[in-house]
């Protein structure tokens, strides 16, 4: 078993012993995860990190999203990754990740970064100790105490905090080394949705095997029937596609045209995998009790969340229109034949 | 989930990601600037679906002289032995010109591997070396008039005789027969066995006395399908694939190679091509989410060549990008129309249309060759449940 197997295998161990019953947050497994350095996986330990690589976080984050736990993994990583490029160790508390958008007015002064202004949909702004900010105007990534700003309660479909926070601070320079842009952090932002999609999908096809092969209807399981069977092909080949996509982006998550043409994909597909989830389960499926919805609503959330699928296929598509006949050039260039913008 | 079993979600996924190395990369250089030379000399028109429809014995043979065919065979047998990941480039680029590579495709693909691992000393001399070069190309002959997805039925029958057998039967919707040299047979060697168990493939000869091919058009008015009868036909015993009464097996292993290649998902590239030199900006996000799904279903195929190359059978996920696949070349047909509003015009001046209406009357095909989509389905289900 290689380390990055271990790794994911722990993970997925301690995950399914959970013991809460909380669908939306899960502050206990929340703690052990960060106590054991999960939410610092690929940040180098001199910054607080656990060490290790970006595709050890971006297979975490999957194998979280197959066991449907409710824990900010993916944003926590992301504000630690953020941070970590400027140079400033983790943060005390957690932290999770904001891209400005329009909404928000930033004036660099010579003691710090006047912010002003509304955060939109912040991933777990609730439960968590600080923000990091990505604007295009600003030098470099602003680290904002979320105590010091109001919280705006939201949520995604799956329940899970997307909460609205309206800034008025001072936010401190940090060293602003190599500062990310919104669009790198879109695009990592969805790097990490498109391993959670498929961490989900391949929990959905497993317990919809399970559940085809264990219910019976006219005196079989329903697995013998043949409709049954191919809407079961369907469901396995896009959680197969998706998760051969993940097992992409967990290499390439900074590459543009891997991300957008995974997150366009998985992020169109994904639903059709819910549905016949959803279909050949039954009633039974569509009941809180049932396990399913923790798959199925995150998938329904996350597609849209870090651009929506027809936001990056409309990018691909854009640059394919711009390329002519040179577009296959981005359908088959490897992530490192090309540079990066 | 606090009771379930602990699960990575990937749990029967055994594709892995690939990174092609820089020998693939100059083999796709290499290809590239061929084509580009060919098309400037008007050697080729780029067609739709040209790795059925283009048939060209010519560019063939131009492609053995450069290598391109066997390309993985030992060399003494007429190969190069390079990478399945060099051959894996040097296909897609043949595909997304549109090039006329039908004449060998078959034989490269299958035949050719087939015969190199099962076949006799004699036919591995005897055609292989002739099929590298790009001169000797091989029909599939599987399906007969009373048996299609339920291949095991065929009827066709091989009857031992001193030094061999003697063929008696027909086989149907075997592309160009009428211009290739042999055809690969499956046939009921052991009468009194089960239904899977009595079955062998011959490599039969097309110019051999008895042997009849007879055009079948289809609706586009081609007619590179045939029905090919057998009426006593001689086949050495040399011209036996594998063991005799075990060509079941045979037939089944091949069907990764089958459905996975790169020309299950390309076959209408040529077609996506000219959209995207006229498609409308407006047209951007239907056009990406092509390219997005292209993206993912090529790697997918490329994955399961890397696979099989490490000596593993992905049987069910070459079904699935077959399935996948042909759904994606009829949706590039689906969107040419829709964002251009242009009418299919056959054999039209204009490329965009000429290649909307071919690809049109080609596209039932697509689903239903190497195994339709259902019994795709059926192998994928196969794998995750008890189907009886």
């Amino acid at each position: 078993m290689s380390e990055r197997q271990l790794l994911l295998q722990t993970a997925a161990e301690i995950m399914a012993t959970r013991t809460e019953d909380e669908t939306s947050w899960g502050p206990a497994l929340w703690d052990t995860l960060a106590g054991l350095g999960f939410d610092g996986l690929g940040v180098a330990e001199e910054l607080g990190g656990a060490g290790g690589t970006l595709a050890d976080a971006v297979g975490v984050v999957g194998v979280a999203a197959a066991n449907g736990v409710a824990v900010p993994l993916a944003e926590s990583l992301l504000a630690a990754h953020v941070l970590a490029a400027a140079g400033v160790p983790m943060r005390e508390g957690g932290a999770t990740v904001a891209v400005a958008a329009d909404q928000l007015e930033c004036i660099v002064g010579a003691d710090g970064v006047r912010v002003r202004g509304r955060l939109v949909r912040v991933p777990w702004a609730r439960h968590l100790a600080s923000v990091v900010v990505v604007a295009d105007v600003a030098p470099g990534p602003l680290l904002i105490e979320l105590g010091s700003c109001r919280v705006e309660p939201h949520e995604n479909l799956a329940g899970e905090a997307r909460d609205d926070v309206i800034v008025d601070v001072t936010a401190a320079r940090s060293v602003w080394q190599d500062p990310w842009t919104e669009e790198r952090l879109r695009r990592a932002g969805a790097a990490l949705r498109v391993a959670q999609i498929a961490g989900a999908l391949g929990r959905m096809r497993d317990l919809t095997v399970e559940h085809v092969t264990q219910r019976e209807q006219f005196g079989r399981a329903i697995a013998g029937f043949q409709v049954v069977q191919h809407q079961l092909a369907i469901l396995a080949s896009i959680a197969a596609a998706a998760g051969l996509a993940a097992e992409y982006v967990g290499d390439a998550a900074n590459d543009d045209v891997a991300v957008a043409a995974t997150k366009a994909y998985v992020g169109r597909v994904c639903g059709d995998a819910a549905r016949i989830a959803h279909e050949l389960h039954g009633a039974i499926g569509f009941t809180e009790e049932h396990p399913l919805h923790l798959l199925t609503r995150r998938v329904w959330a996350w597609r849209d969340e870090f651009g929506g699928d027809t936001h990056w296929a409309a990018q691909l598509g854009t640059r394919a229109l711009a390329m002519g006949a040179e577009a296959w050039d981005m359908v088959a260039a490897e992530p490192d034949d090309r540079p990066t913008r | 989930m606090a009771a379930t079993k602990p699960g990575d979600g990937l749990s029967s996924l055994r594709l892995r990601s690939v990174q092609l190395p820089q020998e693939a990369k100059d083999a796709r250089a290499e290809v590239r600037a061929f084509l580009q030379d060919a098309l400037a000399a008007g050697v080729f028109t780029p067609r739709v679906d040209a790795w059925l429809r283009g048939f060209s014995p010519e560019f063939s043979a131009e492609l053995g002289r450069r290598g391109w065919i066997g390309m993985t065979w030992p060399t003494e047998y007429g190969g190069r032995e390079r990478s399945a990941l060099e051959r894996f480039v040097v296909l897609e680029e043949l595909l997304i010109a549109g090039a006329p590579v039908a004449a060998h495709w078959i034989a490269d693909r299958q035949s050719g591997p087939q015969i190199l691992r099962h076949g006799t000393a004699e036919a591995r001399q005897a055609i292989l070396p002739a099929i590298a070069r790009g001169a000797c190309f091989v029909s599939l002959g599987m399906s007969e008039p009373g048996s299609g997805s339920d291949l095991a039925s065929v009827r066709t029958t091989a009857t031992p005789v001193e030094g061999g057998w003697r063929v008696d039967g027909s086989k149907i919707w075997t592309s160009h027969a009428h211009r290739s040299h042999y055809i690969t047979t499956l046939c009921r060697t052991g009468a009194d066995r089960p239904k899977h168990q009595g079955l062998s493939t011959l490599i039969v000869d097309l110019t051999a006395p008895g042997v009849d091919v007879r055009p079948v058009r289809l609706i586009d008015g081609e007619s590179h399908f045939n029905e090919v009868f057998f009426t006593d036909v001689f086949v050495p015993r040399s011209m036996l694939l594998g063991e005799e009464n075990a060509g079941w097996a045979l037939v089944t292993s091949e069907l990764s190679l089958e459905r996975s290649g790169p020309e299950r998902i390309l076959s209408t590239y040529p077609l996506l091509a000219a959209l995207v030199e006229r498609a409308p900006v407006s047209a951007a996000a239907p056009l990406g989410e092509l390219v997005a799904e292209l993206w993912v279903l090529r790697r997918l195929s490329l994955s399961i060549a890397a696979a099989i190359d490490d000596g593993d059978d992905p049987v069910a996920e070459a079904a699935m990008v077959k399935d996948l696949g042909t759904a994606f070349e009829q949706k590039v047909i689906d969107v040419s129309r829709r964002v251009t509003g242009d009418e299919p015009s056959p054999h039209d001046s204009d490329p965009f249309r000429a290649m909307l209406a071919e690809s049109i009357l080609a596209a039932p095909g697509f689903m239903l060759r190497g195994g339709t989509t259902e019994i795709l389905r059926t192998v994928v289900a196969r794998t995750l449940v008890d189907t009886r």
